[in-house]
């Protein structure tokens, strides 16, 4: 099976093949091009979905490999050069599955989201989404952090061409510019943080013996030396450790940089589904997951990781509670269980996060997916209120959709239930054992399940139950078969993906059934430190989180009950034929709600009222200082000259004059140092 | 032997009457004239050292000055010529196109 | 005073791209330029011949003939084929950059001429000023006079390379030069300032430069954050484009002073790569003007819908400048940065990290320039069409050399290191 490691470079290869094909054909013979691109993007993807399982079954047997595959900068006379590689574990392999998979069902899907509804520009919209894939499974197999903002930054362009797509509208070429430009924001502390290792370690690959978290390691236990800049290593590794994580939050829209990703819906339904909800915007919180061998070592970081994580949950599940687009609600859904992943992760809780990055990814896109049949089906009416009563009319989507609410509700036992409580239960029990901060993200990350449990079947009741509330959703149409089958595919998976860790049964079925918790672990021959179990051990031993012993099946039906409340809720409220708006009920703090906190408007002014009075004034100094400098010397010697030469008369009797009084002057200057006088 | 003291004293007052008419005077001849007034000057003085102290490097510069003296004034009045043609009249501060 | 000239691997790159871009600027003259067309080539091909020489000259004399030489036929592509304001641009340009040339000429004869050396050769020169051998003249102190050339130098390139607050020329002559020109002008003319920068300034006082590093990285933040926020102001796409070089000057100059094997060969990188997205944009800002007769952000808008190949090669050479990685404006900032934040002088981390914000606002600036002139819907005072493939063939070939250097810089960055290595060694930099 070493086989199909050896090709892995192939697996984001074959994506970018298919982005120069719709790129080029599309330019030169648009008519020559099968289905406007989907078809090459279709087979690529299927390709790499192939050679991602391959990869995957090749872990499974116990290879794991990280290899140099292009060097970018030799190193010549410099101490250290830059490369790229990939890097096959368990982690990347599980990711590059997802990746290609939901790339393949979103190829699928956009035939009938946007061929079968006549788009324009359908090349350029192929190009991007395989120009995407490639770079997001590049990110994925990336062996160093290099490597790894190449990549992220790239997923970003990608993220700003999709976005982008209907170019022609106002709106979505704002949100374009908006969603690079906050990441952005978030990459310049990632980038930082970047030469800040490479500087500090000559090194920034993730894994293997001389990797940066290896050294890290050794540099914290004494056994290393490494350039800290007069800090203490501890000190310089949490700095480190918080600047990269600017970068995660940007991408992964966590607070206080999420408001770019409800924006992000201007773009087509299939690119919110991919990019936007199960893959790019996990980005952000795969980095923390691939080089967990550092975050591990540092306690601080860790427990901002958990606060931003938990934060966020419950931030951004009290704004989704209100939206009346159901992009939108599943946008601060995404925003909100991202949250959740980082609070696994920021609790050391490595299988947990993962865990719930698996799950997530597949029933968000799910949902995302769902909802682009619903909004085709709308035609393109976004506002929950205008639908009602589209499960008779579109029933394949309709229980699709709720077993893709379901897991995102975490009830029992769909996908989210296992990987949602695998958090809770590990943020739960590191908080307990010592660490009050982490139990406060807990707190909040447990309220918002129930809220979660509200927006998600409020959206559920809103759209599909109840009578129709517009002439549009009366009539809607069934969706195509191609909107169907991936949206079926996906919807039995939502339902059943979770067994693979079956983490709140822990105690009652044995590790065996913990197939993922396993598959983590390794052991892995060639990457010792790249194993889930070498990461706790580090969260243990280095960092000092130690978990107290809590019952993980009652963490599991406590957050099960929150959950379960919050359903109730939506129901008896708008499970009725003719719901109204409770949450009107709120009252100003709706309008908070619904307006994100005034967030965007805090960003808009730091924009619009830091950034560009600033600019101007720079301006203005520009002109009238250093410029005014510049030009007033010149105009100084123009207005000097113009005076002095008004001594040049042209009357030879005044040069002469001139001549001999000059001369009278200089011979008493003489005499009188002469000493004549 | 009259004492060097009194030449230098005739050719600085001599001096001095050419710097007057070449700064008061208009007529170009006459301004032409004081020039020569002041070349002469400066003879006088090297022509009266040069008996002062016997050397007769002096003389020789003397003869120089007047020569140049004299490609001066073929100069000059050549000058005042155009001068007359162009202005019909020989004022020197008349012409004042060669200034800014 | 010697012919003597010769390449190594900063001036190789530098060389190549002059060649690059002159061709680019002839191309993209075709249609452009269409009065006094053989003065325009001629004058082009002597700015060429210039720039060539001062890349490659090895003798101060030499060098310095070519730096005047540049100004002539600059000054006359400015002042003949320029825009409304030609005039005031050319003699500003050409004025304060002669003032710096006086400037950096007196500085460095002195310090020559208090030195045993008998030649304005560079090696000798730079040996007897790293060994020592300057003796106290003209009234000053060896030290001071040392220091003095040293400063004289700095502000000769400063100007020329545009570090705020010696920048003002740059607007005005970028914006009323004509599209070649200022091609030339943003992608080498201002190089001729860095790349001597590192020939005088880094190669010959390694003391001063280890000593000067700190202020001098603090004003190449700067310069970067200076010129990023005032291109965010400019509302004439041409005039932001100009703007936008600033920022990028100021990290050849950060990785310039870092002292490291990665921050000066990256400022080397930094230069051409710079030298290749600059060109993009001024030929991107070209289309526009050329088809809508108008350079004015707020009167254009959609532009992609009629000329959407123009508006592809805009949007590759905004995010190039952004720091796109795989295209090798990414490389160039990433090397210096890399190299500058483990500098070996004291705050390097932090004032690296202060510079590089400027790549959060250049992004600012860049992407609202996209949306409102590419995307949104159409408007325009002019009815608008495709660019032929002539026009765009120009910006599309500087693109593609953008990308392959930024997929593989290893092409060059080997020789730049090759000659970057044994400068390191001297300033003892490492990395």
């Amino acid at each position: 099976m070493a086989g199909a490691l050896a090709v892995a470079p192939a697996i984001p290869l074959v994506p970018f093949a298919a982005f120069l094909v719709a790129l080029l054909v599309g330019h030169y013979k648009p008519n020559a091009l099968p289905r406007g691109g989907a078809l090459p993007g279709i087979a690529a993807t299927a390709i790499s979905l192939v050679l991602s399982a391959l990869a995957f079954l090749a872990v499974s047997g116990g290879a794991a490999t990280t290899s140099q595959v292009w060097t970018w900068v030799p190193a010549a006379r410099a101490s250290f050069a830059l490369t790229f590689g990939v890097l096959v574990d368990p982690l990347s392999a599980m990711m590059v599955v997802i990746v290609s998979g939901v790339s393949l069902l979103v190829h699928v899907f956009s035939l009938g989201y946007m061929n079968d509804e006549g788009e324009s520009g359908l090349p350029r919209y192929y190009a991007g989404l395989g120009l995407f894939t490639a770079s997001m499974l590049a990110f994925a197999l990336a062996a160093n952090l290099l490597q790894a903002f190449v990549f992220f930054e790239l997923v970003g362009f990608c993220s700003w061409w999709l976005i982008g797509h209907w170019f022609r509208e106002s709106g979505p070429a704002s949100a374009a510019k908006k969603a690079f430009l906050v990441t952005r924001f978030g990459d310049y502390f990632l980038l930082v943080g970047l030469v800040g290792v490479l500087g500090t370690f000559g090194t920034a690959a993730f894994a293997g013996d001389a990797s940066f978290p290896a050294l890290a390691h050794a540099a914290l236990e004494g056994e290393a030396t490494v350039r800290t800049f007069g800090f203490t290593p501890e000190t310089w590794f949490t700095v480190l450790g918080l600047l990269i994580l600017g970068g995660v939050i940007g991408k992964s829209a966590q607070f206080p940089l999420q408001t770019w990703l409800p924006d992000a819906m201007e773009g087509p339904t299939p690119v919110s589904a991919l990019i936007h909800a199960a893959t790019m915007v996990a980005a952000g919180v795969y980095l923390v997951a691939r080089m967990y061998g550092f975050y591990a070592l540092t306690p601080t970081v860790l427990t901002v990781i958990a606060l931003v994580g938990g934060g966020t949950a419950l931030f951004a599940a009290t704004m989704a509670l209100v939206k009346r687009e159901i992009k939108q609600v599943l946008a601060y859904s995404t925003i909100s269980q991202y949250g959740y992943i980082m609070l696994g992760l920021g609790s050391g809780g490595y299988v947990a996060g993962v865990f719930h990055l698996l799950t997530h990814a597949t029933f968000k896109a799910l949902l995302f997916l769902g909802a682009g049949a619903v909004i085709i089906a709308m035609h393109h009416d976004e506002d929950m209120w205008k639908m009602g009563g589209l499960k008779s009319r579109m029933p394949t989507v309709y229980w699709a959709f709720l077993s893709g609410s379901l897991a995102l509700a975490g009830i029992v036992p769909f996908a989210g239930f296992w990987s949602k409580d695998a958090v809770l239960h590990r943020a739960l029990a590191v908080g307990l054992g010592g660490q009050p901060l982490v139990l406060f993200a807990y707190l909040m990350g447990l309220v918002a399940v129930c809220f979660t449990g509200f927006y998600t079947f409020r959206m559920v009741f809103l759209t599909f139950h109840g009578e129709p509330r517009s002439e549009t959703a009366a009539n809607a149409d069934a969706a195509s078969a191609n909107m169907r089958v991936p949206v079926a595919v996906l919807g039995v998976l939502a339902a059943v993906i979770g067994l693979v860790n079956v983490d709140p049964l822990k105690g009652v079925v044995g590790d065996h059934l913990l197939f993922l918790e396993r598959w983590l672990n390794g052991p892995l021959p060639g990457l010792a430190g790249a194993t889930a179990e070498h990461y706790h051990e580090l969260v243990v031993d280095v960092a000092g989180f130690h978990a107290a012993s809590v019952s993980s099946i009652g963490s599991a039906v406590l957050s099960l009950v929150f959950a379960l409340a919050g359903v109730a809720l939506a129901w008896t409220w708008y499970n009725v034929p003719e719901p109204t708006e409770k949450t009107d009920a709120l009252g100003p703090t709706k309008t908070l709600l619904y307006n994100n906190y005034y967030q965007d408007e805090f960003q808009t002014w730091l924009a619009e009222g830091v950034a560009e009075p600033l600019a101007r004034a720079v301006d203005v100094v520009d002109g009238s200082v250093v410029d005014g400098v510049v030009d007033g010397v010149s105009s100084t010697s123009l207005v000097a000259s113009d005076r002095l030469r008004r001594v040049q008369t042209g009357v030879v009797t005044t040069y002469t004059t001139q001549l001999v009084f000059g001369l009278v002057v200089l011979l008493v200057i003489v005499l009188l140092l002469g000493g004549w006088f | 032997m009259v004492p060097l003291r009194y030449y230098l004293v005739f050719s600085a007052a001599m001096f001095c009457i050419g710097v007057f008419g070449v700064l008061a005077r208009r007529n170009a001849l006459v301004y032409l004239m004081s020039v020569e007034l002041m070349l002469n000057a400066a003879n006088v003085v090297f022509v009266a050292a040069s008996a002062q102290y016997g050397t007769l490097s002096g003389q020789v510069f003397s003869l120089f000055t007047m020569a140049l003296a004299a490609a001066e004034v073929a100069v000059g009045v050549g000058i005042v010529l155009v001068v007359y043609r162009n202005f019909k009249d020989v004022d020197i501060t008349k012409p004042t196109s060669m200034r800014w | 005073m010697d012919w003597h000239v010769g390449l190594d691997g900063i001036s190789l790159p530098l060389v190549l791209l002059t060649a690059v871009l002159t061709t680019i600027a002839v191309v993209a003259a075709w249609d452009e330029i269409d009065e006094r067309r053989s003065l325009f080539y001629a004058l082009l091909l002597f700015t060429e011949a210039s720039l060539i020489g001062v890349f490659s000259a090895l003798d101060f004399f030499v060098w310095f003939v070519f730096w005047e030489f540049v100004l002539v036929p600059m000054y006359l592509l400015i002042a003949v084929y320029g825009g409304p304001r030609r005039r005031y641009a050319a003699i500003k340009f050409f004025v304060y950059t002669n003032v710096a040339s006086l400037v950096l000429f007196v500085g460095f004869v002195m310090l020559v001429a208090a030195t045993p050396v008998s030649t304005f050769e560079f090696a000798p020169i730079a040996h007897a000023v790293r060994t020592g051998a300057v003796h106290a003249a003209f009234g000053l102190s060896a030290s001071a006079l040392t220091g003095v050339a040293f400063l004289a130098l700095f502000f000769g390139f400063a100007v020329k390379s545009a570090f705020v607050p010696f920048h003002t020329w740059l607007p005005d002559a970028y914006t009323e030069a004509p599209t070649p020109v200022t091609v030339l002008l943003a992608g080498v003319v201002t190089k001729m300032g860095t790349y001597s920068l590192l020939r005088f300034n880094v190669t010959m006082f390694p003391d001063l430069i280890r000593q000067w590093a700190l202020p001098l990285a603090v004003l190449a933040a700067l310069t970067v954050l200076y010129g990023a926020f005032a291109a965010l102001a400019q509302r004439d796409a041409k005039r932001l484009v100009a703007y936008t070089s600033i920022p990028s000057m100021g990290f050849v100059l950060l990785g310039s002073v870092a002292a490291t094997n990665y921050g000066i060969a990256g400022a080397t990188f930094q230069m051409v790569s710079h030298g290749l997205l600059v060109s993009v944009l001024f030929l991107g800002v070209g289309y526009v003007e050329d088809a809508t007769g108008t350079r004015m952000v707020n009167k254009l808008s959609g532009l992609a819908d009629r000329m959407p190949v123009a508006a592809a090669v805009l949007v590759a050479g905004a995010f190039g400048y952004m720091g796109l990685p795989l295209m090798s404006g990414f490389a160039g900032e990433f090397f210096v940065f890399t190299g500058s934040f483990a500098a070996p002088y004291a705050h390097a981390q932090l004032v690296t990290a202060v510079a590089m914000f400027g790549i959060v606002v250049i992004a600012g600036y860049l992407l609202r320039l996209l949306q409102r002139v590419l995307m949104g819907p159409f408007e325009a005072p002019a009815a608008v069409s495709a660019r032929s493939r002539r026009d765009l063939a120009p910006a599309v070939v500087l693109v593609l050399l953008s990308i392959y250097l930024g997929v593989a810089p290893g092409t060059f960055m080997g020789a730049i290191q090759d000659a970057v290595g044994a400068l390191v060694t001297t300033l003892g930099g490492g990395l």
